[in-house]
């Protein structure tokens, strides 16, 4: 008996699949088909004219092949029961009227005028019917009431519907999901002793499976709403017929894993679109309103956008809901092991949607802070006099760490604000001797003019301290380094001829910004090398030097640098002199 | 080289001189490329979203003086079009700094039909490499992830209907 059953179901299975063939290929051939033509667009993907007609004839199929199993079914093959039988025939009827109109190019029907009259539909199904969700038990609630439960289910009803009509994006998706939800729901009612809707879930899914040899890539048919509406509400009524045909109770998981990915693609989309919206600064309510507009970001396109083809994009999440519709059937085998398969199956989902970059937000976010601390942004550095050779590889490096920025020589000289705030010259009176002692051991020139200005800066400046001993004191160092525009400076000598230049420059940069001055030189001057007492600013690297080993010489120094409470304490220690060389 | 119906790629040229148009219309649709062309960049930004092209060959004539915006709107619609400029050897120097924003290559006018052949299809063997690449990646990654379900769920059938311990 049960070994005919099994032969009859599969004779239904593939007279489903042959009649839904033939019917499309039978109007393919006709120029009926021309009512339906769907264009490329700049929200579609498919780039020639394709007829939308593939879901008039899955519901005319469907149709027949109902009408075919109710009256000449073979004896002992058993019957849909009335309501199934009912509920179907009401669904598709309903779907293929408001699908029509919404697939033709020739009729419009408005986007909201559709979903009232789904709702309505969802509503007649609740109601009309009787088929609602009969309890819900989730986190230690129970939901009881017969109004809320009514609801619920035309919420369930129309959003899994809408959601699969989402998802049919690519060649051949919308259909493969279908199928594998379908197959999962036929085994759940075996397990639930349901044989007829069990056999009604294998001959939707023959029916899917016939008209997807016609909509695998490249597609010569679409599904259309007719299809994907009509597919998705039949699944979200079996799920909730399979939650009434348990007697014992069901787990809430079982019924979100077999629509497992139609929600979660277009619950991630529309948080995503909130929060896109929300941190473009539109406020709460415009924020609300960004989740519902369509957009060209969904699961599927992100993996053809990374250069899938369809037919590989189909694969991959075939893959996924279908591990989902074994977890939800393991989840009705071993309910012991429930929270295992719910835990493991929701890592799965979060790891998956990390590797399609959903999270990038917030993974840039945690990296940033990671890196650069809490309110910093990047430590910028001013290259000075950079020769070509010097800028491409410094763009070029991949580092996160520090930004550059590129001037010249003269266009300090010409604009003496061009280093961000211009600063007063705010230095201890042993500063004098810093600069002195630099050009003290140099025999050939002595930058006298500097000091003196320096000097009678120092004396101007109202801000400064005579302490009676000749010592001024004045707006520390810290101050001055929370207000400078670079992290460091890189001064570039192109020859030796240049380091007496360069020297003044970073003797400027150093007491009117306070910040790290490197001075990239082909001979580290002798005076330099000699001189232990020399203040500790000015750091000489030798060329050639390796790039990745300046930067991380730098990121070393900097952070002690950027540590504005030792700044001071460091200005005061001795001479370091590195020579970044591998 | 010969393309099947199935994989043929979509092509769309922006030129403002009709006889590059001409040249690569008569030399692309030759070997098996579908090609639009239009004539302004303002059109073939219209084109491309409507249609996704796989590649795009821009005359450095149609390039705006910040080709940034440009290049970012064809980013938006299809994330990695491969975009070849077309210029004359003394406009070459021209486009050098642009190469960075997501231009693969720059062909040479007048063309040497050998030498465009080979590039478009080194290049549509690029793209392919990198999409197959991208894939097995993908669905080792997959395949990973949702071992141990599987597993459990084989594990289950074996011991229902062979006897397995």
């Amino acid at each position: 008996m049960a070994q005919s059953i099994v032969i009859h179901t599969i004779i239904l299975f593939l007279l489903s699949a042959l009649l839904v063939f033939d019917c499309i290929w039978i109007l393919l051939k006709t120029p009926f088909v021309y009512l339906f033509k769907d264009k490329p667009g700049m929200r579609k993907i498919h780039q020639q004219t394709v007829p939308r007609a593939g879901g008039i004839c899955v519901a005319f199929s469907f149709l027949v092949i109902l009408f075919l199993w109710n009256y000449w079914a073979p004896a002992g093959f058993p019957r849909l029961s009335t309501l199934l039988y009912d509920t179907s025939l009401f669904i598709t009827l309903c779907i293929l009227a408001i699908g029509f109109f919404d697939d033709s190019t020739t009729f419009l029907i408005v986007n909201k005028a559709k979903f009232f009259l789904e709702i309505l539909v969802a509503a007649e199904i609740v109601y009309f019917f009787g088929i609602q969700l009969p309890e819900i038990r989730m986190f230690g609630l129970v939901i009881a009431n017969r109004t809320v439960l009514a609801c619920l289910s035309i919420f369930w009803i129309v959003g899994i519907s809408n959601a699969v009509n989402i998802i049919d994006g690519i060649d051949g998706l919308a259909g493969t999901i279908t199928t594998i939800s379908f197959l999962t729901v036929g085994i759940l009612f075996l397990y639930a002793n349901s044989i007829d809707a069990a056999i009604l879930c294998f001959m939707l899914s023959g029916v899917i499976v016939g008209f997807l040899f016609h909509n695998i890539s490249p597609a010569r048919v679409f599904l259309g709403d007719t299809g994907s509406l009509l597919l998705g509400m039949i699944l979200s009524v079996l799920l909730i017929y399979l939650v009434g045909a348990h007697e014992t109770g069901f787990s809430a998981a079982t019924l979100f894993f077999v629509a497992g990915f139609p929600i979660i693609d277009v619950s991630v989309a529309m948080i995503r679109r909130f929060f896109r919206s929300f941190f473009a600064d539109k406020g709460i309510y415009q924020s609300m309103r960004a989740m519902t507009v369509a957009d060209s970001e969904h699961t599927h396109h992100r993996l053809v956008y990374r250069g899938l083809n369809h037919t590989q994009s189909v694969l991959i999440l075939a893959t996924f809901s279908a591990t989902l519709c074994i977890a939800a059937i393991l989840i009705r085998l071993f309910p012991g092991y429930k929270y295992f398969f719910e835990v493991y199956s929701a890592i799965i989902i979060v790891s998956f949607l990390y590797r399609l970059n959903y999270f990038d937000r917030f993974t840039k976010a945690i990296r940033n802070r990671i890196h650069h601390g809490n309110k910093k942004g990047l430590f910028r550095i001013g290259v000075v006099d950079a020769d070509p050779v010097l800028y491409h590889a410094m763009i070029n490096y991949n580092q996160r760490k520090f930004s550059m920025e590129f001037i010249s020589r003269t266009e300090i000289n010409a604009n003496d604000s061009i280093l961000g705030v211009q600063l007063q010259p705010a230095m201890h009176l042993h500063d004098q001797f810093m600069i002195s002692s630099i050009w003290d051991h140099d025999t050939r020139q002595i930058p006298t003019a500097l000091i003196s200005k320096a000097m009678e800066a120092v004396a101007e400046d109202p801000r400064m301290e005579d302490d009676g001993f000749g010592n001024f004191s004045g707006p520390s160092y810290a101050l001055q380094a929370q207000n400078r525009k670079y992290s460091a400076v890189l001064i570039n000598c192109r020859g030796s001829h240049e380091v007496e230049e360069k020297l003044i420059l970073a003797v400027r940069l150093l007491t009117e910004l306070s910040c790290m001055v490197i001075i990239s030189v082909e001979e580290i001057p002798v005076s330099a090398l000699l001189n232990n007492g020399m203040r500790p600013q000015i750091l000489f690297i030798k060329k050639p030097f390796y790039i990745p080993i300046f930067f991380s010489e730098l990121n070393q120094v900097s952070k002690e640098w950027n540590n504005w409470k030792n700044v001071e304490n460091l200005l005061k220690e001795t001479t370091v002199l590195k020579t970044c060389k591998g | 080289m010969r393309f099947s119906e199935k994989n043929r790629p979509r092509l769309l040229i922006i030129s403002k001189d009709q006889s590059v148009r001409n040249d690569l219309v008569i030399l692309l649709s030759g070997c098996g490329y579908f090609v639009d062309y239009v004539e302004t960049r303002s059109e073939g930004i219209t084109k491309f979203r409507n249609f996704k092209h796989a590649i795009v060959i821009l005359d450095v004539q149609a390039l705006p003086r910040h080709p940034q915006r440009m290049l970012n709107l064809f980013r938006v619609h299809k994330k990695n079009p491969i975009i070849l400029i077309a210029a004359h050897r003394d406009e070459e120097e021209q486009v050098y700094p642009f190469m960075k924003l997501g231009i693969f290559d720059i062909v040479t006018l007048p063309f040497k039909a050998d030498y465009l052949y080979f590039v478009l299809k080194r290049l549509v063997e690029h793209s392919r490499l990198t999409a197959q690449n991208e894939f097995v990646r993908m669905y080792i990654f997959i395949i990973f992830i949702t071992m141990p379900i599987w597993w459990v769920a084989i594990w289950f059938f074996a011991r229902k209907f062979h006897g397995f311990p």
